[in-house]
């Protein structure tokens, strides 16, 4: 071999990128966590965005996503936040596909009638087809006659669908006074003042207008979307139920409009253990707040003291979807937030009185989720082995440079992560989650729920103008489970709020509660999931309802979606 | 192209490295870095910057290595050494960062920015020894940190948790409010090589980012030099436009601030802070009309701009439409609900109108944070309520108002309170 051809060689080595060594093939014939199932069960939905190349902020940010049973047939029906065009005289870069219909859309699950996962729209019957710039939803039965109500928020004019309970809605949102017409995010139906009614939190974003829409850019000057601090924060809202339709404005008597940021995650729990209920608000760019009940109508923030507003370091973070959950099974709940890429997401552990700690990096997720930035997201336990796991539905909001030169180059995998039990972190285990993992999309919302009533924790996922993708479990385990759904005969229906437990002999109790928000725009499945492990044995059940009541029921059997139902258990 | 002619240059590929660095393009500047690295091992330039990109792309493992590596070749590169102590602690590798900031401390009393390295040091023992469990000595750690730079805003932070970990949220107080005043500021260390990848950044927007970091510093000049130079490169730029408006008006530069502002509105009509900052010099211009337009037009275009009310507002009130200035201040803190100066300049009409119960509304919501408007906010607090004949809120009010301004040494605004805490304590007397 001649110098001259030695150096030809040399440089076409060189002019390579760095290889990575392929990893050996599986040859596990364990089927995928995880299976896409949207378009077989007939979700056929497509978000769009509207975007025309102005690059209109509230287009790289929706939608949300619920799961909800708005027939109490007894399975999960789904209903998703559409978008539309904002400048209807500019050609849309990305125009819908053929056959597509505008505004959100309810999905009826047939599972129940015909023991057959499968979807139909009924959107039109329902009357719940708003057609605005949708952002999210928050299911919420907020005048207790046992059926879920949808909240959904829009870039624009926020609508109340009351559930008629035949399988209709009514948009009673000017009745009802909780309208906004500013951007907003995040909702969340919570019984701040004890009284059994389910009271409003809206999560408001920042002032963005269409027409004073401000042109921003990336490092190497192409247009781009633009981040939150090219705009002002608006504030958030708290709506008190007035027990009769109606909602009363209580933002600053309650002192939740003293102080806030962009919202785009809210949380509403006990985090101090006081029997109160308290709001948790990510903030975009801004510090977290925790809004801490203090049982008199009012809140004070307390998450700078509390550890919660930023990251370790006393940086606000982007802080876009919140999970909240008992991780380490101390009995207080822990809260996740998920970032920008460049930040990673933030855990923070509770210390049991209402103070954090950010054990990020401890827990494992500080370098796998720096990468990426997360959007909709929660605790809940794929495996069913007793440990709740975490899913990260991760999507950028600024051009990503691996994505140069796609029309719509945002695109990022979502994220499965294992626990690996008592404080032992999390190791990712999204290479063997399925097909989807390996799917770039530009993914936002994120709802989780038993979708085909099988005991195996299921997620629906949203992309920005993409597909929606229906992750059905289909884990192959013999551990158990149980899931618990409340029923209360008169207020608070279906027990939002309440703290459960599974109780088994020789064990702690394996505390959850029941809520249907968190993760990030999205409603989640009302029941609670427990993962029992390899051992069926349930001594019991307690229920620590709303209001301070607390019943235990017995003779319960695993493997199986139990109601209880208020006063039938045993007092204590 | 120099890289690309000059394959086996280190210079070349690691110089192509530094420009895609600048501007954020921080794979394919890995992809140069790495090749520089290659051809030229001994150079630490190239190890140290691929080292700090893999820091930045949070691979810490990967960039503890390349750290060390590069170290060796330069031990003394402090920036080097502090930035491979960081990433070990992200890393979780607790013993040898505390070896490496111990080191770090012993050695950068010899050093031209000493204080800076040392409180970088000290905050990140304070870390380490908070990861092992020892708060009391992560709280030492912290303090002294902050004792060297006070206004080391992650350490003011750690120390006010350690504080409150400790179950002294008094001590943990101040520090939390120090904290809130300098979240951002870390100590100035200098960092030659880093600074040589930040000067190629030739863009327009960088010189705008430049240009309000020179702003927050005070230096007007420079931050008009560097907008002016974003304009040079960008003469579309509608933001170095208006950022331009309210920086020559306050160097008095009106005409240039006009300038700017018809430039401004030239390339986007829909910009309502241009509008806004155009309003403001309108009134040091004493065109009050013409202010007004410039509100309303600003508020046209974003109706949830409190700022454009609030000053709609004071407008109105020197015309004597006090109902409608009243409306605008009230619109103002509906919009922002903690925009002190609209609750204060209501509170004041309010007074005026003798609608005391309505401004001592507005006033208590102006009382946190406290910060140097608080005295005067507390004052006009203490004049609502004895105006309302409530004697003793006034004498409480104006008594914290008094201390308020004597600890912030507003020897004027002291002199009127001491006027009105004499009268009103003659009037308690009688």
């Amino acid at each position: 071999m001649t110098r001259r051809e030695i150096l030809k060689a040399y440089l076409a080595w060189s002019s390579l990128p760095l290889q990575k060594r392929a990893l050996p093939k599986s040859n596990s014939r364990q089927p995928d966590i995880f299976r896409d199932v949207a378009a077989e069960s007939g979700l056929d939905f497509h978000h769009f965005n509207g975007a025309t190349g102005e690059y209109y902020m509230p287009e790289i940010m929706g939608a949300g996503v619920a799961l909800l049973d708005y027939d109490n047939d007894g399975d999960l029906d789904v209903y998703l936040i559409q978008g539309t065009a904002l400048d209807t005289r500019s050609k849309l870069l990305f125009p819908p596909p053929p056959g597509w219909k505008p505004g959100n859309r309810l999905f009826r699950n047939n599972l129940a009638e015909t023991g057959r996962l499968h979807f139909t729209d009924v959107t039109e019957q329902a009357g719940v087809g708003h057609v605005g710039y949708g952002m999210g939803v928050a299911v919420g039965d907020y005048d207790n006659d046992g059926y879920q109500d949808l909240y959904v928020t829009n870039f624009g004019h926020n609508v109340l669908y009351h559930n008629n309970g035949d399988g209709t809605f009514t948009d009673v949102t000017r009745q009802a006074g909780v309208d906004d017409v500013r951007w907003s995010t995040c909702a969340a139906w919570l019984d701040y003042d004890g009284d059994g009614w389910l009271d409003l939190f809206v999560g408001n974003y920042v002032d963005f207008t269409v027409r004073g829409n401000k042109r921003c850019y990336s490092p190497t000057g192409e247009l781009d979307y633009c981040t939150p601090k090219a705009y002002q924060a608006v504030p958030s809202r708290l709506f008190r139920n007035l027990r009769n339709g109606t909602f009363a404005e209580s933002t600053e008597s309650s002192g939740i409009g003293s102080s806030y940021g962009p919202a785009l995650g809210v949380v509403c729990a006990d985090f101090n253990g006081d029997g109160r209920t308290d709001i948790f608000v990510a903030n975009d760019t801004a510090p977290n707040r925790l809004w801490l009940n203090q049982g008199n109508g009012t809140f004070r923030d307390v998450a700078l003291e509390a550890g919660v507003a930023t990251s370790v370091d006393g940086l606000p973070k982007a802080g876009m979807g919140v999970s909240v959950e008992d991780l380490n099974k101390d009995g207080s709940l822990d809260i996740l937030v998920t970032n920008l890429a460049g930040e990673g997401a933030t855990l923070f552990i509770n210390n049991g009185q209402g103070e954090f700690d950010d054990m990020t990096a401890q827990y494992g997720l500080a370098q796998a989720t720096f990468g990426f930035t997360g959007f909709g997201a929660n605790w809940f336990d794929y495996d069913n082995d007793g440990w709740l796991d975490l899913f990260i539905a991760n999507g950028a909001v600024t051009r990503m440079e691996s994505e140069h030169g796609k029309p719509f180059p945002f695109a990022q995998k979502n994220q499965l992560f294992h626990n690996q039990g008592d404080r032992k972190g999390f190791r990712e285990t999204s290479s063997i989650a399925g097909p989807a993992f390996r799917l770039p999309g530009v993914s936002r919302g994120a709802a989780f729920g038993d979708i085909d009533n099988d005991g195996r924790m299921d997620i629906i996922v949203t992309n920005n103008n993409g597909p929606v993708r229906l992750l059905r479990n289909q884990i192959v385990s013999r551990n158990h489970w149980l899931e618990v759904k409340l029923e209360a005969p008169k207020t608070n229906r279906f027990g939002i709020g309440a703290r459960v437990a599974v109780l088994r002999r020789g064990q702690k109790p394996l505390w959850r509660w029941v809520h249907a928000d968190s993760s990030y725009l999205s409603a989640s499945d009302v029941r609670v999931h427990f993962g029992l492990g390899d051992s069926p044995q349930v001594e019991g059940v307690m229920v620590h309802w709303p209001g301070g009541l607390t019943e235990v029921w017995t003779n319960l059997e695993s493997d199986k979606i139990v109601s209880l139902r208020q006063g039938t258990g045993r007092v204590l | 192209m120099a890289a690309r002619a000059h394959p086996l240059s280190a210079a070349d590929s690691g110089n192509l490295g530094m420009v895609l660095d600048a501007y954020q393009q921080y794979e394919s500047a890995s992809v140069c870095y790495e090749r520089a690295r290659r051809l030229d091992p001994r150079s630490f330039r190239w190890a140290y910057y691929l080292g700090t990109l893999r820091v930045h792309e949070g691979k810490y493992d990967q960039a503890a290595a390349i750290l060390r590596e590069a170290l060796r070749l330069a031990p003394d590169y402090l920036p080097a050494r502090l930035e491979l102590a960081a990433s070990l602690l992200a890393a979780g590798d607790s013993d040898e960062t505390g070896r490496l900031y111990e080191a770090i401390l012993k050695s950068v009393s010899k050093s031209s920015d000493a204080s800076a390295a040392a409180a970088e040091a000290l905050y990140g023992m304070g870390r380490v020894e908070a990861a092992r469990g020892h708060t009391s000595a992560a709280l030492e750690s912290y303090r002294k940190a902050c004792e060297l730079f006070p206004s080391y805003g992650a350490a003011q932070y750690a120390l006010a948790l350690a504080y409150r970990k400790l179950g002294d949220p008094e001590k943990a107080e101040p520090h939390f409010r120090a904290y809130e005043a300098n979240r951002t500021v870390t100590p100035p260390l200098e960092d030659p090589l880093r600074d040589a990848v930040q000067t190629l950044n030739l863009g327009a927007e960088a010189h705008l980012e430049r240009a309000i970091g020179l702003e927050r510093q005070g230096k007007l000049a420079e931050a008009i030099a560097e907008q002016e130079k974003a304009l040079e490169i960008d003469p579309q730029n509608v933001q170095a436009n208006i950022n331009l408006i309210s920086l020559d008006a306050r160097q008095g530069e009106l005409d240039k601030a006009e300038q700017h502002f018809q430039a401004a509105v030239r390339l986007n009509p829909h910009r309502a802070d241009a509008y806004y900052d155009h309003g403001i010099l309108l009134i040091w211009e004493k065109k009050d009309s013409e202010a007004e337009r410039a509100f309303r037009q600003a508020l046209a275009i974003n109706p949830f701009y409190a700022e454009a009310r609030n000053n709609l507002g004071l407008l109105l009130e020197r015309q004597g439409r006090t109902e409608e200035a009243l409306a605008e201040y009230e619109a103002a803190v509906k919009d922002k609900p903690d925009y002190r100066l609209a609750h204060f300049q209501a509170a004041t009409l309010l007074v005026k109108e003798k609608k005391y119960d309505a401004a001592i509304g507005h006033l208590l919501e102006t009382l946190t944070p406290e910060d140097d408007s608080t005295p005067r906010y507390l004052y006009a607090l203490a004049i609502a309520y004895g105006r309302k004949g409530d004697l003793k809120n006034a004498l409480a009010y104006i008594r914290r108002a008094r201390d308020q301004a004597a600890a912030r040494q507003q020897s004027q605004l002291l002199a009127s309170i001491d006027k009105d805490l004499h009268a009103l304590e003659q009037e308690e007397k009688q």
